[in-house]
């Protein structure tokens, strides 16, 4: 599942916000409330409402190609309705108009468990909205 | 332009290995050199606090987690001067000759600073290398 938005400000700008590997709530902070590395960097825990705990391994990181994509480890007090062994997320920030204008792309690629494909792809639509809006929030746009 | 490779094989898998060494921050766990480390600008600048006092600011540039690799530069030093600038490094983490071993290899690429000599910009990068061996060596042990 990809979505790409586009937005007035540089590549730069935009990869030094969604390129944090450790602030992933300044993005997120609709549903995610903090955002803690483990394992000495290669590993990020997520916490949301209720309990909900989501350990994330680094799995690509590139500065020049400006791209980063982590997988799913570890739930807790959260059944996720994709199969977490088969998840990768991947952000990629490509100039536009360089130095003022640029296109976030985001990158689901997931199997679901049987029976909850609905309910998985129905939060994977809404978390490029979170993500979009959070990015658009950050960067004051 | 100058360049050094090194290369380690130690007597545990390659899993086990990377999970002590395959974190941007984990330096201090195995460098007899590195006291201290410091994830800076989201986890992809690692500020290092060497044992002679030396701070060497170091940015991740490209990191593999399923190819056991990750390269990185130096953006800043203080209270040393480096006989070298541009510097350029890739850490790679292989299966080694035998079962249950693998293989370290680090390469590093460099252009000389003005009035440094070839050796004295080699010489400080191997010594970096052997340094971080030489605490994996003492924590798995070396094999052939």
């Amino acid at each position: 599942m990809n979505a790409t938005q586009k937005f007035t400000a540089s590549a730069d700008a935009v990869w030094a916000l969604v390129g944090r590997w450790d602030h992933f709530e300044e993005i997120t902070g609709e549903v995610v409330r903090g955002c803690v590395l483990e394992r000495r960097g290669r590993y990020r825990r997520l916490y949301f409402d209720d309990g909900v705990e989501i350990e994330e391994p680094l799995l690509e990181f590139d500065h020049a190609r400006r791209t980063i994509a982590w997988g799913i480890g570890e739930c807790r007090n959260f059944d996720p309705p994709i199969r977490p062994e088969t998840f990768v997320a991947r952000f990629t920030v490509r100039d536009a108009v360089p130095g003022k204008s640029c296109h976030l792309d985001i990158e689901w690629i997931y199997d679901l468990e049987p029976d909850r494909e609905e309910e998985g792809e129905e939060l994977l639509r809404d978390y490029f909205r979170i993500c979009f809006d959070g990015t658009r929030k950050a960067l004051g746009l | 332009m100058i360049e050094v490779k090194m290369a380690q094989t130690l007597n545990a898998a390659p899993e086990k290995v990377w999970e002590v060494i395959g974190g941007f921050n984990a330096l201090p766990d195995f460098h007899s050199l590195v006291k201290a480390s410091e994830l800076e600008e989201g986890g992809s600048v690692r500020k290092l606090t060497l044992t002679d006092g030396g701070i060497l600011r170091e940015r991740l540039l490209h990191f593999d987690e399923a190819k056991r690799t990750y390269s990185y530069n130096i953006e800043e030093a203080k209270g040393l001067t480096l006989p070298f600038r541009n510097y350029r490094s890739t850490f790679t983490l292989e299966g080694g000759p035998k079962p249950g071993t693998c293989t370290l290899r680090w390469r590093g690429t460099a252009e000389l600073a003005p009035g440094a000599k070839p050796e004295d910009a080699t010489g400080f990068i191997e010594a970096v290398y052997k340094g971080g061996f030489k605490g994996l060596v003492e924590r798995f042990g070396a094999a052939s």
